[in-house]
């Protein structure tokens, strides 16, 4: 066998380090890129998630401070510093909102199923706990245009004032169907085409709810 | 051929969604809203023209052997590019295109582009087929969207075009409408300007 010389080009190693040398250079510039945006994608999530907890306490605080509602939701991030404070020891997550050193209502990060896979909301409550104050879901892959209607203010407004628990005991709500006028303070309009979802939030609701307050009767 | 006539046959004559049939998947995905649409049209194109440019340019380096390998990895910088930027920038639109995006990096086109066009050609007019195979997809992107939107919601762009009195229909929101709406393009296209050749 002759031993002739072979161009770098065809050894067998020229293709490992030409995909080494390929992968190296774009992860580099990959990672250069995300550190870079990385604060602000934080940022940008953060701000998302406390825009969310203004927007569902800022009737309570309009109504305790007295200073109006377009006025708290203009600066979301002051409002939030002034008014709002997370609260440890509740099984979720919670947020208190506090005018003149009083608690005037809470915001729970609940969780629950949806038809196609899990939901997040944020729901506001009285101090007893008991009332809804307002009801936002923030991460859901229910049905474009269908499930995903609960996001939708129709939907959520048909939760505020709504009484969630009687004498400790969650309530359970009733359909209606979603054209139907008046309904009771037991009774929910669905979503037409979305009768799981519509269930879905109501269960979540229900339980989370009991979780909650269990928790707040166990401590002294 | 000419710049010109390369972003002709590209986007219009061998449109990658219509003559080629590639890149359904995302057609049919994100097609209910218009903005929706035309964001992921503008993410294929710049990951399109961009991979298409820099793998022209390695084409000449590039080992037979590894160049699928090559081609992936450098399709999915461009997207991840595209997908960073959407975070930090557009969060709104980055969540509802949700898990799309990333999914560019699978989009039959840009594989197809690559090996069809850049693995042979120079990197200025592989950048220009790029373009031209992004126009193409993005232009049946709005034009399925156009129609979803606008019989789904009764809006165009989010702005509302029919008045209240319109009774939205649910089925051109769902995945369903998207079929069709694309086979319809697809049919009319065809018996319109490919009949002869057939």
């Amino acid at each position: 066998m002759s031993k002739e010389k072979v161009p770098f080009s065809q050894t067998i190693y020229y293709p490992v380090l030409f995909m080494i040398a390929v992968s190296l250079v774009f992860v580099g510039v990959l990672a250069v890129l995300y550190r870079s945006y990385e604060a602000k994608i934080e940022a940008n999530k953060q701000n998302a998630y406390q825009l969310q907890i203004v927007q569902l306490l800022t009737a309570a605080i309009s109504k305790a401070s007295e200073i109006p509602e377009a006025k708290l939701l203009s600066d979301p991030a002051i409002t939030y510093a002034q008014y709002i404070s997370e609260e440890k020891g509740h099984p979720r997550r919670c947020f208190v909102a506090i005018v003149n050193g009083q608690k005037i209502a809470y915001c729970f990060d609940i969780g629950g199923q949806g038809l196609w896979g899990s939901m997040r909301a944020l729901l506001a409550l009285s101090p007893d706990l008991t009332e809804a104050y307002d009801l936002a879901v923030y991460d859901q892959m229910e049905t474009p245009g269908l499930g995903s209607r609960i996001t939708e203010e129709a939907f959520r407004s048909q939760f505020r004032g709504k009484k969630l628990l009687q004498n400790g005991k969650a309530i359970e709500f009733t359909l209606i169907p979603e054209r139907q006028m008046g309904g009771s303070e037991t009774q929910i309009r669905q979503i037409t085409g979305a009768t799981i979802t519509t269930n879905s939030v109501l269960r979540m609701i229900k339980d989370e709810i009991t979780i909650i307050n269990s928790a707040k009767e166990a401590k002294p | 051929m000419t710049k010109k006539d390369i972003f002709i046959t590209s986007a219009f004559r061998e449109n990658s969604v219509w003559k080629q049939i590639l890149g359904i998947c995302s057609s049919l995905a994100v097609t209910n809203l218009m903005l929706n649409s035309l964001i992921m049209g503008l993410g294929v194109t710049f990951s399109l023209a961009l991979s298409s440019f820099t793998l022209s340019l390695l084409r000449a380096y590039t080992p037979r052997s590894v160049r699928m390998m090559v081609q992936v990895l450098i399709i999915a910088a461009y997207v991840i590019i595209v997908d960073i930027f959407l975070k930090a920038n557009m969060p709104e639109i980055s969540k509802q295109l949700g898990p799309y995006v990333g999914l560019i990096i699978t989009n039959c086109i840009l594989m197809g582009r690559a090996e069809a066009f850049a693995a042979q050609n120079k990197p200025l007019d592989s950048f220009i087929d790029g373009i031209g195979s992004g126009v193409g997809y993005t232009l049946v992107l709005l034009a399925i969207a156009a129609v979803r939107e606008l019989f789904g919601f009764g809006a165009l762009f989010g702005f509302q075009i029919l008045g209240d009195w319109w009774i939205r229909w649910s089925i051109m929101v769902m995945a369903p409408s998207a079929f069709f709406l694309l086979a319809i393009l697809i049919w009319i296209i065809n018996t319109k300007y490919y009949k002869e050749k057939a």
